[in-house]
Order: C-alpha cells, then structure tokens, then sequence
C-alpha cells in the first residue's frame, strides 16, 4: 500500500515538473511575441523620399526660378508664398500627396497600406506638415531625408512613415 | 530441514529484493527518456519559430541585396547627375547603343527607367517625342527572371528665359536578374 502511495507521489511530481517547465516556456513565448511592432529603417523608402524632394514644383520663386521641394521644405517653415500667391507648404502638401500616392499606392490592396510624412524641425515637437493617407497599422519602414534651412542653419527633417 | 528452509527463504526474498531494485532503475528510465523526448519536442518547436524568423529577414537582405545593385546601376557615369539622380539626356544617347547590352556591361538582363511624377503614361521615349515621354526601356534580353525597382530623380538641363536649369522629375529604376 505505502509503495503504491509512493509511486502515486513520484508521479505527480513528475507531473508538476511537467506543468511548471510549460508554464514558464509559453510565458516567455508570449513575452518574445508581443513585442511592439518594428519601425525599420528601409533604403527604398530613403530613396524615394531624397529622390522626391529632388522633383521641381510648380512653384515659382520671384526670380523666376522653379523651386525643387527641397526648397519648398526650407521656404515653407518661414511661412513663404509662391509667385502666384500660393503658400509653400500648400504646393508642398499637395504635390507631395500625389507623389505618395502614385509611389505607395495605399488603397490599392497591394503591399503598403498607408503613409504618413512629417516635416519637423529639431525645435518644435508638432510637425510643420503632416501629409496622410491609408491605414497606420502593420510594420513600419521608414525612411528620412534632411534639408537645413539656408537663412536660419535649422535642421528640418521630413520623416516618411510607410505601413505594410 | 529448517535450514533448508531458511535458505530457500532467502532466495526468494533475494529475488523479489533484486526484482524491486531492477523495476525501480526501469521506472528511473523511462522517466528519463519521458523528460528528454518533452524537452526535444520543446526545442523543435523553438527552432521552428526561430527559422521562420530567418527565412523573413534573409529574404529582407536579398532584396536590399538586389536593390542595391540597381542604385549602384544608377550611379554609374552613363547614368548619373548625382546621388540618386539618373540624367535623362543620357539616356537617350544610350537608348540605342547596342555594344553595351550586347556585351553584357552591367551584368543584368534588363534596364528601364519610368517617370512616376508628373507624368504617370506609359508613352515609351524616342528621339521624336523626348522629354515629353514617361517610359524609357534602355533595352531588355527578354531572358526570365526577377526583377528589382529603385526610386531615383529624373533630371534634364532645360533652357529658359532665366537661363538653363535642371528640371527633375520622380522616377524609377527597373533591373532584370537571371534566377540562380
């Protein structure tokens, strides 16, 4: 009787063992799977935001020259107006927007599902300019591109968030 | 005869003795091959999450891999206005110079160049409709394969009342590759 108790007991310790060991495997398990999602800096979204500030805008500086977006960046944190009365961060905005749209393609269904730009500058934590489309979930690739402000030296960052 | 029977005694406590002994090395056993197949199944199962983990970032690396060979094709001289930049007036020289493809000077089985902003046609470059064209297709081996996209600036010197400018535009690179 006392031998069969005793085989009772060494089992249910191996059971506890068992269960213990599982315990704190799928705890660990779910530690290492809910990390928060990754924001990867990725080279074809550096490109295409230092090949996009390099488009030439439909805006016009007074001495006749067309700026590029990259002028548009610096121009628009000085609030400044194309010739034509056009503000520098609307034109900015806008053709930045369609440039996005036709590179990321959000609603399309296919790999990105949305994107997000921020022109900041190192002084100010809310962005000069935000430009937006799609949904903001998912893995992140970012990409950066900086442009310094020719009268004040500031560094002006344009930020691109794409989502896929 | 009690001596006999004091022997035979022995012999079969002896037995159930060495029997208890043998059964409790086997219980010692099996507990122990129980152990080791639990913890073999738990390594599996790590080794199957970690793989899955490599095969995405390996493949991440080949793209990135890829992606650099055709901005490095866009820095080259024959291409290139800078950085990122692909000069489309050379483009058009290089449009139908066939020594180059034909003797594989860079290694890849197609190049072509499309404008994303402004234009978005599909208009493919000549002589006769140049710069008002979306499409250039320096040429193509139409051999199988992959291909690998890479975001460049698309730029021209234009001339104008102020003088001559660079005009640029946003465009992509297109790579062909061979599989292996």
């Amino acid at each position: 009787m006392r031998d069969k108790k005793r085989g009772q007991e060494e089992m249910v310790g191996f059971v506890l063992i068992i269960i213990i060991v599982a315990v704190i495997a799928l705890v660990f398990l779910g530690i290492s799977l809910r990390k928060a999602p990754e924001e990867n800096e990725s080279v074809k979204i550096n490109d295409l935001v230092s090949s996009s500030l390099r488009v030439s805008s439909t805006c016009y500086s007074s001495n006749g020259v067309q700026n590029r977006l990259k002028d548009l960046v610096d121009l628009c944190n000085s609030n400044a107006l194309c010739v034509g009365g056009n503000g520098t961060c609307q034109v900015l905005g806008d053709e930045l927007k369609i440039i996005m749209d036709r590179s990321i393609n959000p609603n399309a269904g296919g790999k990105y599902k949305g994107y997000k730009i921020n022109v900041l500058t190192q002084n100010l934590t809310v962005p000069i300019l935000t430009v937006e489309n799609g949904n903001f979930t998912g893995k992140k690739d970012v990409g950066r591109a900086i442009v310094t402000d020719r009268q004040t030296y500031e560094i002006i960052i344009v930020k691109l968030d794409v989502y896929s | 005869m009690n001596k006999i029977k004091q022997v035979k005694l022995s012999v079969i406590y002896g037995g159930i003795y060495n029997m208890k002994g043998q059964f409790k090395i086997q219980q010692m056993a099996f507990m122990l091959i129980a152990v080791i197949v639990f913890f073999m199944f738990v390594l599996l199962f790590f080794l199957i999450f970690q793989g899955s983990g490599m095969r995405e970032t390996a493949e991440k690396l080949r793209m990135d891999k890829a992606e650099g060979i055709a901005q490095a094709i866009a820095d080259t001289p024959e291409f290139t206005c800078g950085t990122n930049c692909i000069d489309t007036d050379r483009v058009m020289v290089l449009l139908n110079r066939t020594s180059y493809y034909q003797s594989q000077f860079w290694s890849v089985t197609k190049i072509k160049i499309a404008e994303m902003y402004p234009r978005d046609g599909d208009v493919t470059c000549n002589l006769e409709n140049y710069p008002n064209c979306d499409y250039y297709n320096v040429y193509d081996l139409n051999k199988p394969g992959s291909s690998v996209e890479s975001y460049v600036s698309l730029c021209r010197r234009e001339k104008k009342d102020t003088g001559i400018h660079n005009v640029c535009r946003l465009g992509k690179i297109i790579v062909g590759f061979e599989n292996a």
